[in-house]
């Protein structure tokens, strides 16, 4: 037989169906992946049970009892989506003990679905980055170069499914963070639309942002799973079938997007370059709106219902509330929210958040003017390929301005794909609701040159 | 746009936060800090905006019907509690 490892997810299910293996074989097959790469720092915790709810599925597919095209096939699941019984941490110490009593409204779409959920994996603290290094978990490690980062904040999500450990995994994306590990572990990845998969059991970053996603070894897996999770739009979306594509692409990036517009050229009519005007704002924007939600949504945690409590008994309760957030916070994390404190705060207000949410308004209405024109924008992921560990930690702005095509789509609430092309991946970019859209074309992809 | 990073900004935010730094890390704050609001200062130069603030209800003819549906029972959250995972530890004595 094949090396499983090396299988779509779909085939596996099809091998499963077929009796060739089970559910409960590749979960234990995952668990020993994980055991083999447990110096990469790719999983937080192993959920228990996985390999009596594995046997559990087999027995309902013997009978028949077949609920989608993944059944079967173990799914690893980021840290911050919270699954019933298992510690759900966000990377932070402050949530370190946290046990969910809930799932997630994916996670219980996925198991409906017979998808066994073996573990939760590692991330940047409260998805707070972008290269899977402030986690209290220490760094993920590049399952394609140990010295290198995975990319984040999912870099756990994506190097469980580069590595072998599941052929699937969902991620979350505020400003990049399923498609930019996604690049840098050459798997494919979807920031879908705002709004298209429930956010309940995310733990929050910034709410106007926050998206659950795929990520996947092949785009058919990506596809199947995205179906699983996602909620139905009010709207016809357009496909492949109705007519041709209007591709669109970041001028200067024509020569990167040759392999993607080469392998679907049969679904296309025209090909431009465009220019995106406000793209120069993108960033600073996003930081301040980011950092203005982060604040608010982390005040919740003080350690006293929950989470991290300092061991010091002769405090204040406020002195207490200062000890638990100062313990149990990472630097990243309070940058974050003193810099959301600081844009909210009376006399910046106006000069920073309220413009930075009107630059946003313009800018997803330049992005509107340009879906009028074009159906699909192909530009990077990445303005580099995955860094080396340890070099992202000491320039946080510098760091910050690497985030410059990847924000786009989350301050405008459009789908955006992840491709695995190049060092610095590309993405391409589609109206509201056209995510189906957007994964033809990636399986187009991944039918041509791609695989 | 000034940068207003100062000791006291510094201070200030750690308040509002709720966090306490400590001396090496306020240097280091106020270095980034001073950075970081530098560029977000850029949009001081963007001109071109309708004057309206973004917002995720213009997105609403996109969305599925909102159809209630049963919602859980009290009990059935209960159940869910382990016993373990929440508890309310005496902080005022």
């Amino acid at each position: 037989m094949n090396d499983l490892s090396n299988l779509s997810g779909t085939e596996l299910s099809r091998l499963i169906l077929k009796g060739e293996t089970s559910s409960y074989e590749l979960t234990k097959l995952a668990l020993d992946k994980i055991e083999e790469y447990s110096q990469y720092n790719i999983i937080t915790n192993i959920l228990d049970n996985s390999l009596e709810i594995a046997s559990d599925i087999d027995a309902k597919i013997k009978s028949g009892d077949i609920k989608s095209p993944l059944m079967g096939v173990p799914v690893t699941i980021k840290d911050n989506i919270t699954v019933k019984g298992a510690v759900t941490s966000a990377g932070s110490k402050i949530l370190s003990n946290f046990v969910s009593p809930y799932d997630a409204d994916s996670v219980i779409k996925i198991k409906a679905a017979g998808l066994p959920v073996i573990a939760h994996t590692n991330m940047d603290e409260f998805a707070m980055g972008s290269s899977s290094e402030t986690s209290i978990y220490g760094p993920v490690h590049n399952p394609l170069d140990f010295t290198r980062s995975a990319g984040g904040s999912s870099g756990g999500s994506a190097s469980s499914v580069i590595a072998g450990i599941s052929p699937i995994s969902l991620g979350s994306d505020t400003g990049g963070s399923i498609r930019q590990p996604s690049a840098f572990c050459k798997i494919y990845g979807l920031k879908p639309t705002y709004g298209r998969v429930s956010r309940y059991g995310l733990i929050a970053y910034a709410s106007s942002m926050d998206q659950i996603g795929p990520m996947a070894k092949y785009p058919e897996d990506l596809k199947a799973l995205f179906g699983i999770i996602c909620e139905k739009p009010n709207v016809n979306e357009f496909s492949l079938s109705d007519r041709k594509l209007k591709i669109g692409i970041l001028n200067g990036f024509e020569e990167q997007a040759k392999p993607f517009i080469d392998s679907v050229k049969d679904v296309i009519s025209e090909v431009k370059v465009i220019d995106i005007k406000t793209i120069g704002y993108t960033v600073p924007s996003y930081y301040i709106i980011a950092c203005a939600e982060a604040s608010s949504n982390l005040s919740r945690y003080d350690g006293i219902r929950y989470g991290y409590k300092s061991e010091d008994e002769n405090l204040s309760l406020e002195e207490l509330y200062i000890k638990n957030r100062t313990e149990g916070f990472g630097t990243e994390v309070k940058r974050r929210i003193m810099l959301g404190n600081f844009v909210l705060s009376q006399g910046f207000y106006d000069q920073y958040y309220l413009k930075a949410t009107k630059v946003r308004n313009a800018i997803k209405e330049e992005i509107e003017k340009i879906f009028k024109d074009v159906d699909i924008i192909v530009m990077p992921v990445a303005l580099e390929g995955a860094p080396l560990l340890g070099s992202k930690l000491k320039e946080p702005l510098k760091t910050y301005k690497e985030d410059i095509y990847t924000v786009i789509a989350n301050l405008t609430c459009n789908p955006s794909l992840s491709l695995p092309i190049g060092e610095t991946g590309l993405q391409i970019m589609g109206r509201h609701n056209n995510d189906e859209l957007l994964l033809d074309l990636a399986i187009r992809y991944g039918q041509g040159e791609g695989n | 746009m000034g940068n207003p990073v100062d000791d006291k900004l510094i201070l200030e935010l750690e308040a509002l936060g709720k966090l306490s730094l400590s001396e090496e890390e306020r240097v280091s704050a106020k270095k980034d800090f001073a950075q970081i609001i530098d560029y977000m200062n850029i949009l001081d130069n963007f001109k071109e905006d309708s004057g309206e603030e973004f917002t995720t209800f213009t997105l609403a003819e996109n969305l599925r019907d909102d159809i209630p549906s049963d919602s859980k029972k009290t009990e059935e959250y209960v159940s869910d509690f382990l016993g373990k995972e929440i508890s309310v530890p005496e902080v005022i004595k």
